[in-house]
C-alpha cells in the first residue's frame, strides 16, 4: 500500500509542478521583502564601527535636542499600505479581501491586517500606539524600545505590550478571542479576568459560550515548572478528554471517601457525585461517581458483574477497564497496589482508554514520591506528547527528568523534551533541552534531532 | 569487453560521486557565504537569498498545503522569519536544511489556525476555489482536489507527513528533520497518515480509494 501512495504522491507532485512554472508569487513576494524589509535587519556586528556609531548617536541626540527644544515632541505616526503619513485617530482601516494590509509605524513598529480584517488607530502617543482591532486578524510587530507604550484593544480584551511579535483575532459576532505570541511577552486582559502575561509559544483562545476570560492553566497535581501552556490555557476548546482528568483532580473531597481502609476516610453519606467543575457538555466520559468502600453493593449494576480484584487476580486487566462499570473501576483505582494500578493504566493506554490520563494521575498522588509515581510523570508525559498536547507534554517530562534524572526512562524524557519545545515553536528552551541531551546522551536516539536543533 | 565496461562504469561512478560530493561543497560554501553577507548588513542579501531558495520553499509550501490562496503570505511569513532569525542558524553550510524546518513550520502553523477557525461561520480560505495555473490540465487538477480534499481532513503532523514523505519525496531521515521530530516520531506519524488517508478516502471519496486499491493507475511497473 505504501508503494501505492507514494505513485500517488509522484503524481501529485507532477500535476502541482505544472503550476508551480508561474512565477508571479515570487516575484509579487520578492517585492514585498524588499519593501518591508526594516523591522528584521540585522544589526551590525563588526565591533569596530561601535566607536563611529557611538559618535553618530551622541552627535544626533545632540542635534535632535537642538532641533526639538523648546517645541513639545510629536507623537508617532503611520502610513496605510504605503500611503502617504498620517496622524489621524480613529480612521477606520479595512484590509481588502483578497490582499493583507501593511501598516507601518515611524518608531518601527508594524501590523499586517489580514484580508478582510478591519481595525483602527485610536492612539498616537510618543511610545506607541493603541490599536482597536474591530474583527478578523492582525500580526502585531512592537519595535522594542525604552519608552515604547503599545497596546491592542480587541473587544473587551485589552493586550499590552513593550516589544514583541503576536497575532490577535478577535469575532465580534462569536465574541471568540485569539492571541499568539511568537517572540516577546505581552500583558493581556479581559472581562472579569486579572491581567496575566502570555509568553512566546502561548496562546490564548476564548471561544464563543459562557467563558468569557482568558483563564489561567488547569492545576495539576505535580507539574511545577509551566505557568502559562498554550494548550492548557484554551479550556473552551480543549477536548473533553484533556480535562476530564482535571475535573477529576480538582475535588479531593470525594476522592477521599474512597481510600482503601488503611487510609481512613471521614465517615461517609453514602454516594457522592463530585463537584461539577468545568464540566461541559462534550465530556463524555462516565463522572466518576464515588462510593463509600462500606456503602452496599449498587442494584443497578448486574449481579453477575465480577469485581476488580477477581480480574485483577486473574490478569485481566483490559477485560476489567471493558466490563466494569464506572463505580467498579472508580474503587479499584482507589483501592488496588501499585503494580496492579500500572498494569491498569497500561492496558487503558494500549486501549487508547480515556481514562488512562486520570489513572496515571491518581498513580502520582496515591504512590507520591516513589519510582512508580515518576514512572507514571512520564507515561503522562508521552500520552500528552501522542495527543499532540506538546505544552502540558513538557511539563511532565520535565517533573520526571527532575524527579528521577538517572530514572529508566531519563533518556527518552530528555530526547521527547528537545521535540516536544521543537513542536510548540518555543526554539530557546529546544536548544538548551538539545544541549543538556548531547552532553549526557552524545549517541542517544536523538541526538540527531538534537544536532538539528542546535545548528 | 566486459571487464572495460566495468572499469569504466566504476570510473563513470567514482566520478559521478565526485561531483555529487563538489556540488554539495559547493552549494555550502555558496551558503555560508550567503548567511555571512546577511548578517553583515548586506543589502542585496536578503534578494539573493530569495532567489536562492525562494522557489524551492514555494514548492514545499505548496506540496503541504496544495493550491492554496494563502501561499504568497506564507512564503513572504518565512522569508521574514528567516531573516529575523538568521543570527541564530549555528552552521551556516545547512541554510537549506534550516530554512526546510522553517518552511514546514510555517505550513503546519497554518494548518493548525485553519482548524481551529474552522468553527467560524465564514469560509474558510481553504474550502475557496483552488488557484490552478491555467495550464494544469483537468485530469491533473481533479487529482488535486480529491487528494487534498482528503488530506484536510488529517490531523496536521500526518498530513505534513503524507505531504513530505509522498509527495515531496523526501527520505525518511530527511522528512523527519524537516519535521523537526525524530525518526521514531516521524514513522509513527507516518504510519498514522497512512491509516488516516485511506480511512478517510473510502469515507468521502470512494472512487480515488478504489482507484488507489485496485487500478493499474498507480500501481508499482
Amino acid at each position: 500500500m505504501r508503494h501505492r501512495l507514494e505513485k500517488l504522491g509522484a503524481e501529485v507532485a507532477r500535476a502541482q509542478d505544472e503550476a508551480l512554472t508561474d512565477d508571479s508569487r515570487r516575484v509579487s513576494v520578492r517585492r514585498r521583502l524588499s519593501e518591508d524589509r526594516a523591522p528584521w535587519q540585522p544589526p551590525l556586528r563588526s565591533h569596530a564601527w561601535r566607536p563611529a556609531i557611538a559618535f553618530a548617536v551622541v552627535t544626533a541626540a545632540a542635534l535632535g535636542l537642538l532641533i526639538a527644544w523648546p517645541s513639545t515632541p510629536e507623537p508617532i505616526a503611520y502610513r496605510v499600505n504605503d500611503g502617504p503619513e498620517s496622524s489621524q485617530v480613529d480612521q477606520a482601516i479595512t484590509a481588502a479581501e483578497s490582499r493583507p494590509t501593511p501598516v507601518r509605524f515611524t518608531d518601527g513598529s508594524s501590523i499586517r491586517l489580514t484580508p478582510g480584517a478591519g481595525a483602527r488607530v485610536t492612539e498616537l502617543t510618543l511610545g506607541g500606539a493603541t490599536v482597536e482591532l474591530e474583527h478578523g486578524e492582525i500580526m502585531v510587530y512592537v519595535r522594542h524600545r525604552k519608552a515604547t507604550r503599545w497596546s491592542v484593544r480587541a473587544g473587551p480584551f485589552l493586550v499590552r505590550v513593550t516589544g514583541t511579535r503576536f497575532r490577535v483575532a478577535w469575532n465580534p459576532t462569536e465574541r471568540s478571542f485569539e492571541l499568539e505570541v511568537f517572540e516577546g511577552e505581552v500583558e493581556v486582559s479581559g472581562p472579569d479576568a486579572p491581567t496575566r502575561s502570555v509568553r512566546a509559544g502561548d496562546e490564548v483562545h476564548v471561544a464563543p459560550g459562557p467563558q468569557k476570560v482568558p483563564e489561567p492553566v488547569v492545576p495539576v497535581p505535580a507539574p511545577p515548572s509551566i505557568d502559562t501552556a498554550p494548550d492548557s490555557a484554551t479550556p473552551a476548546r480543549r477536548p473533553a478528554r484533556e480535562r476530564a482528568p482535571a475535573t477529576r483532580r480538582a475535588p479531593p473531597a470525594p476522592l477521599e471517601l474512597n481510600l482503601p481502609p488503611k487510609h481512613p476516610a471521614p465517615p461517609s453519606q453514602g454516594s457522592v457525585e463530585p463537584e461539577p467543575v468545568e464540566t461541559t457538555p462534550e465530556q463524555t466520559e462516565p463522572a466518576p461517581k464515588v462510593v463509600d468502600s462500606e456503602s452496599p453493593p449498587d442494584p443497578r449494576e448486574p449481579a453477575g458483574e465480577p469485581t476488580w480484584s477477581a480480574l485483577f487476580a486473574r490478569g485481566e486487566y483490559a477485560e476489567a477497564l471493558s466490563r466494569l462499570g464506572a463505580e467498579e473501576i472508580e474503587r479499584a483505582i482507589w483501592q488496588a497496589d501499585s503494580r496492579e494500578l500500572i498494569e491498569l493504566g497500561a492496558a487503558a493506554r494500549r486501549a487508547d482508554d480515556r481514562r488512562a490520563g486520570y489513572i496515571h494521575t491518581v498513580i502520582r498522588s496515591r504512590f507520591a514520591g516513589t519510582d512508580t509515581a515518576a514512572d507514571a510523570a512520564f507515561m503522562l508525559g508521552r500520552m500528552e506528547f501522542h495527543a499532540g498536547r506538546h505544552l502540558a507534554s513538557v511539563t511532565w517530562f520535565e517533573t520526571y527528568l527532575r524527579e528521577r534524572p538517572n530514572g529508566r526512562f531519563a533518556r527518552e524524557a530528555a530526547g521527547r523534551l528537545v521535540e516536544a519545545y521543537q513542536q510548540v515553536g518555543d526554539e530557546a528552551r529546544a536548544r538548551a533541552a538539545a544541549e543538556r541531551y548531547l552532553a549526557r546522551y552524545p549517541t542517544g536516539p536523538h541526538a540527531a534531532l538534537a544536532r538539528s536543533v542546535l545548528e | 569487453m566486459n571487464g572495460r565496461m566495468s572499469v569504466s562504469d566504476s570510473m563513470s561512478a567514482l566520478d559521478r560521486e565526485s561531483l555529487g560530493r563538489l556540488a554539495v561543497e559547493e552549494r555550502a560554501a555558496d551558503d555560508a557565504a550567503l548567511v555571512e553577507s546577511l548578517r553583515s548588513g548586506d543589502r542585496d542579501a536578503p534578494a539573493a537569498l530569495f532567489d536562492a531558495y525562494g522557489k524551492y520553499v514555494e514548492r514545499l509550501l505548496v506540496r503541504v498545503l496544495g493550491s492554496d490562496p494563502d501561499i504568497e503570505d506564507l512564503l513572504h511569513d518565512v522569508f521574514a522569519e528567516a531573516f529575523a532569525n538568521i543570527a541564530q542558524l549555528r552552521d551556516p553550510a545547512r541554510l537549506k536544511g534550516w530554512l526546510t524546518r522553517m518552511t514546514v513550520f510555517v505550513a503546519r502553523a497554518a494548518i493548525r489556525r485553519r482548524r481551529r477557525h474552522r468553527w467560524l461561520v465564514f469560509l474558510p480560505a481553504e474550502e475557496l476555489p483552488p488557484q490552478q495555473a491555467a495550464s494544469t490540465p483537468p485530469e491533473a487538477q481533479d487529482l488535486l482536489e480529491r487528494v487534498f480534499a482528503v488530506l484536510r481532513g488529517l490531523r496536521p503532523n500526518h498530513r505534513v507527513a503524507f505531504s513530505l514523505r509522498y509527495i515531496e519525496g523526501l527520505t525518511l531521515p530527511e522528512a523527519a528533520e524537516a519535521s523537526g521530530v525524530s525518526l521514531a516520531t516521524f514513522k509513527r506519524w507516518l504510519r498514522a497518515s497512512d491509516r488516516a488517508f485511506l480511512v478517510r478516502a473510502k469515507r468521502t471519496d470512494h472512487g480515488l480509494y478504489e482507484e488507489l486499491l485496485e487500478t493499474p493507475r498507480w500501481r508499482a511497473t
